[in-house]
């Protein structure tokens, strides 16, 4: 779908620290009220995981090899995680009841199964993967609408529901492989991340970049050839979107994480990444191997005292080159 | 609350009057012979309700009177695909009967809808889809409008929209095409519904009335007072995820005969009332 120009996200993930301060950028901004308290149109899982909502990655959805939309399992709100609040009131302040407790028993919820990843000792291994929506040039949830109701910004390619038109038939819902459009019941209507685009017409990044601790987030236009997510995504090729096979064309880009080699049975170290490749190309695709390379390249240049400016550019010195938003 | 409210009334009455045969009449209606059936473009005659009766709720969906009305059955089957996401969905096998009764009197003109659904969905959540069934008019009165959602802005149907998870819950709507369907800006219907949650499977149903005023209009309300209106139906399973086009359709229109007894058409009707009004 060409768009005039395509405002883009790239994130570090061998910067983020599953903080989720992000998260809650997002939700104080745009979701902890009016029906949409369960969505977290910005969340950070643990990989290897469930993910949020559980299961997604193997629930299908987005296009088949020809391009046609394909059928995905419908999360349930349990899947979601059901949200809870407590009583603070109670317990803190009348002192009416003796123990701050949740008002529904969880049993799910987003992150879940934080920190668990996968490997036994000491071969065990995770990363965070912080996940929005990938504001794609071939959005799924706009060519699953029956009504037209979801477009895609010609001036900057951010992916909009109009709440006007939207009638709740929720098959954006059913065919974003990401998951990341959702039903709020309270309005019957679809709902998802919206770039924080009152914030980008102001020319200030979104509110999970701008308050991400790790500094993992750069904010910019594709076409930028003086833009930081040029300088990751087409000139050192280090930005890869996730799940690219989905076929929805992301323009969210993930560096992907290196990590710490394996261990043998007499505690060896072996040559061998602790986080499996063949799991990284998974989700990344197939030149995640030739990424890592790059990186490790680079890094050993920047120890070396030598000059690297994907380096510069992955530290990410100042906000006011991690998001340029002109 | 009226439809709780009119059940017992119902029963009560049912019960005072003593009348043998009717009183469980809705959990074998089905099986009436005297039920007709009705293809897509035939032509049925409109029921009168006498203006000496006495609705207490306008769309009390089980009133009595409605056993005095004709009823009709008519087969609907699923709607032809006409996105990818209807497609993604089709399911063809599957079709259902919709028994309807449409009535008038002197201020309103009513259609009661009952289908069969052993599922009773009336949320529309995270998790589930809700049940719904529409009513189509295509505004012109003429057949040659599309009896799918209509033929664009200029050949429009009006649509009569129930769902089950409000309280008011009936939405006036028009469209021109697929994909078109609007919330009108005058919302003038009334509907209400009831779920017979019978002992058995096949007996749980749905009983709707929806009603308008005949003489109020509005663009994209349909003239109540036409002596020829297609009418087409729809029902909406929430249980096998129904909504938008995934629904059961009736093919084609069915014809309403809306003049009045001895070819007195509604407005010769008017007329002559308010020659009589003049005349005192
Ligand atoms: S990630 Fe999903 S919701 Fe976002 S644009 Fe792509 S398909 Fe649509
Ligand atoms: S705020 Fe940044 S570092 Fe923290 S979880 Fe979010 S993306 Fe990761």
């Amino acid at each position: 779908m060409a768009v005039k120009r395509q405002i883009s996200m790239v994130l570090d993930l061998n910067k983020c620290i599953g903080c989720q301060t992000c998260t809650t950028a997002c939700k104080l901004m745009w979701t902890n009220r009016s029906g949409r308290e369960y969505m977290y149109w910005n969340n950070v899982e643990t990989m290897p995981g469930e993910g949020y909502p559980r299961g997604y990655q193997q629930a299908g959805g987005g296009f088949d090899k020809d391009g046609a939309l394909k059928l995905s399992k419908q999360p349930s709100l349990e899947d979601y995680g059901i949200p809870w609040e407590y009583n603070y009131e109670e317990a803190l302040m009348t002192g009416t009841d003796p123990w701050l407790r949740p008002n529904i028993k969880p049993t799910w919820g987003p992150n879940w199964d934080e920190d668990q990843g996968e490997g036994d000792y000491p071969n065990s291994y995770y990363f965070y993967l912080p996940r929005l929506c990938n504001h794609c040039a071939n959005p799924a949830c706009l060519a699953a609408c029956s009504r037209n109701a979801i477009y895609k910004r010609q001036e900057d390619g951010i992916v909009l529901v109009d709440q006007e038109r939207c009638r709740g038939y929720r098959y954006c819902v059913n065919a974003c492989p990401y998951k990341k459009v959702y039903f709020n019941e309270e309005l019957s209507k679809s709902e998802k991340c919206i770039f924080c685009y009152p914030r980008i017409e102001k020319g200030l990044a979104t509110a999970c970049a701008r308050q991400c601790v790790g500094r993992i987030r750069w904010i910019g236009y594709l076409d930028d050839e003086d833009g930081p997510i040029h300088t990751l995504v087409e000139k050192y090729k280090v930005a890869l979107p996730l799940h690219p096979e989905w076929g929805t064309q992301p323009n969210v880009f993930y560096v992907p994480p290196l990590s710490s080699s394996k261990f043998g049975p007499n505690g060896e170290e072996l040559d061998e990444p602790r986080i499996p490749l063949a799991y990284l190309e998974g989700l990344f695709g197939e030149r995640v191997g030739e990424v890592l390379e790059t990186i490790k390249r680079e890094r050993q240049a920047k120890n070396e005292g030598r000059e690297s400016e994907l380096m510069d550019t992955l530290i990410g010195f100042k906000h006011a080159e991690m998001f340029k938003l002109s | 609350m009226a439809m709780r409210y009119s059940i017992k009334y119902v029963v009560a009455l049912c019960a005072s009057l003593a009348l043998p045969g009717t009183a469980m009449a809705e959990f074998s209606e089905f099986e009436n012979p005297n039920i007709q059936e009705v293809q897509p473009w035939d032509t049925i005659r409109i029921g009168r309700v006498p203006d000496d009766i006495y609705l207490r709720d306008i769309d009390d969906p089980d009133d009595i009177i409605w056993d005095r009305i004709p009823s009709y059955r008519t087969y609907l089957s699923i709607a032809p695909p006409v996105h990818p996401s209807t497609r993604l969905r089709f399911n063809a096998d599957s079709g259902t009967n919709l028994y309807f009764q449409i009535a008038r009197t002197s201020d309103y003109f009513l259609v009661r809808l009952r289908w069969k659904d052993t599922t009773k969905n009336v949320a529309t959540s995270i998790d589930g889809f809700r049940d719904a069934a529409a009513i189509q008019f295509a505004l012109n009165g003429s057949t040659d409008t599309s009896y799918m959602m209509g033929s664009g802005p200029d050949s429009p149907v009006n649509i009569w929209y129930w769902r089950s998870d409000y309280d008011f819950n009936v939405e006036d709507l028009a469209a021109g095409g697929y994909g078109s369907t609007t919330l009108l800006p005058d919302q003038q219907l009334n509907g209400h519904a009831a779920y017979i949650d019978g002992r058995a499977s096949v007996d749980q149903e749905w009983h709707l009335v929806m009603a308008r005023k005949i003489g109020s209009d509005g663009e994209h309300q349909i003239d109540l007072t036409q002596d020829e209106i297609p009418i087409s139906f729809a029902v909406w399973q929430g249980a096998n995820g129904g909504r938008d086009g995934n629904k059961h359709v009736t093919q084609g229109w069915i014809l309403l005969d809306n003049s009045l007894e001895d070819g007195k058409s509604f407005d010769d009707d008017k007329a002559q009332a308010s020659t009589q009004t003049s005349n005192q």
